[in-house]
């Protein structure tokens, strides 16, 4: 496995296992069991995943050490106010188990159209994020869905920028905007979704490039993301996908190759935009 | 089933869900009561609900039980 290496020295995997969706008790036993077996150590979840008690159960079914895993979790976006991140952030360790998590993010910005002081928010749940790091809660901090409006206006009081931003990232959405505005600000990109609706492993680029590289599509978008210097989090729950999303180390994509895939039209997106008032936004917490 | 038995089964789906073997619920236990019990976490109770009883909880009832006493009263009525 390869490792990034964020501002703080803290490494990550550049391969790491999603668990959007994996609710299911017996099922996340499987795929945490098949995920290590593999060689995954970074497991990405969220409290709006209704998932982490259901990961705690399944390192503990498969005999897996808090220390061997980096284990990532995220606020929800229902959340707001210093001692309120400070609490929700201690009751999602308790959760899990453990007194500190390897990475927390922010899992959605207080949107613009939805709050008239969403920049406060937004400013005051940094401040206790930054707090749970300093005092050791969580080795690195972040953010997820955060565009370059949220990044820069959160520039303006953060003392500490984050470690990480993870965005849905693949061929046919690149949100170049936001990679740019993170690579200058030494921030990792991790990328949600890396394979995309099904409808981008059809494309035919990647096709082809499978074809070429004599790998799956699914192996070419990944390896695409690693190389634009993404941690991609894929989540499959079927054993043989899981063990081949990880092996996307033996092969290289030539810089032509990226290229043809980054013209690829925008096509596979969720559509969850961070501006955007959306239904969650009214689930209370 | 009596009631007790209900809340006997009831009682192993809550400490599965919550992977805590100290708790037990009550006619008048409410979400405050149990630590963690948040609306994401509600999703998993039902889940477990369904999986013990073997029936479906319709949506409206998922939002509108208010204890666990109105939940064990569904359980009798679906379990009729």
């Amino acid at each position: 496995m390869e490792y990034v290496r964020l501002r703080n020295g803290v490494e990550l995997p550049k391969v790491g296992l999603g668990t959007w969706q994996i609710v299911e008790r017996s099922l996340m036993n499987d795929v945490i069991k098949s995920a290590y077996d593999s060689g995954y150590r970074l497991i990405d979840f969220a409290k709006a995943y209704s998932n982490e008690i259901a990961v705690t159960k399944a390192l503990r079914e498969a005999g897996i050490g808090r220390e061997e895993v980096i284990l990532s979790d995220k606020l929800w976006r229902t959340v707001f106010g210093y001692e309120e991140v400070l609490d929700a952030c201690k009751q999602s360790l308790k959760k899990l188990k453990t007194d500190y998590f390897d990475l927390y993010l922010i899992h959605w910005p207080a949107s613009i159209s939805t709050y008239p002081d969403w920049a406060e928010k937004n400013a005051e749940n940094w401040r206790a994020m930054e707090t749970l790091y300093k005092e050791g809660y969580v080795k690195a901090i972040g953010v997820s869905n955060f565009n370059v409006r949220y990044l820069s206006k959160l520039r303006e009081t953060a003392s500490i920028m984050p470690f990480v931003n993870q965005i849905e990232l693949h061929p046919g959405l690149l949100q170049q905007d936001i990679v740019d505005f993170c690579q200058k600000e030494s921030i990792q990109m991790e990328a949600s979704s890396p394979l995309g609706s099904g409808e981008v492993l059809k494309q035919e680029t990647l096709v082809r490039l499978g074809d070429k590289y004599g790998v799956s599509t699914a192996k070419i978008c990944l390896r695409w993301g690693i190389q634009k210097g993404f941690v991609v989090i894929p989540k499959s729950t079927n054993p043989e996908r899981i063990a081949g999303n990880i092996s996307v180390f033996d092969f290289e994509i030539s810089s032509d190759d990226m290229r043809l895939i980054d013209e690829i039209p925008y096509c596979g997106g969720i559509g969850l935009n961070p501006d955007d008032k959306f239904e969650f936004e009214t689930y209370e917490v | 089933m009596t009631r007790e038995k209900v809340f006997e089964r009831l009682n192993n789906v809550f400490r599965e869900v919550f992977d805590d073997e100290s708790i037990e619920v009550f006619d008048e236990t409410v979400a405050d009561d149990i630590d963690g019990w948040d609306s994401f976490e509600h999703i998993n109770v039902v889940m477990g609900i369904e999986d013990e009883f073997g029936f479906k909880i319709p949506i409206n009832k998922v939002v509108s039980m208010k204890n666990v006493g109105e939940m064990v009263d569904l359980i009798l009525e679906m379990g009729k």
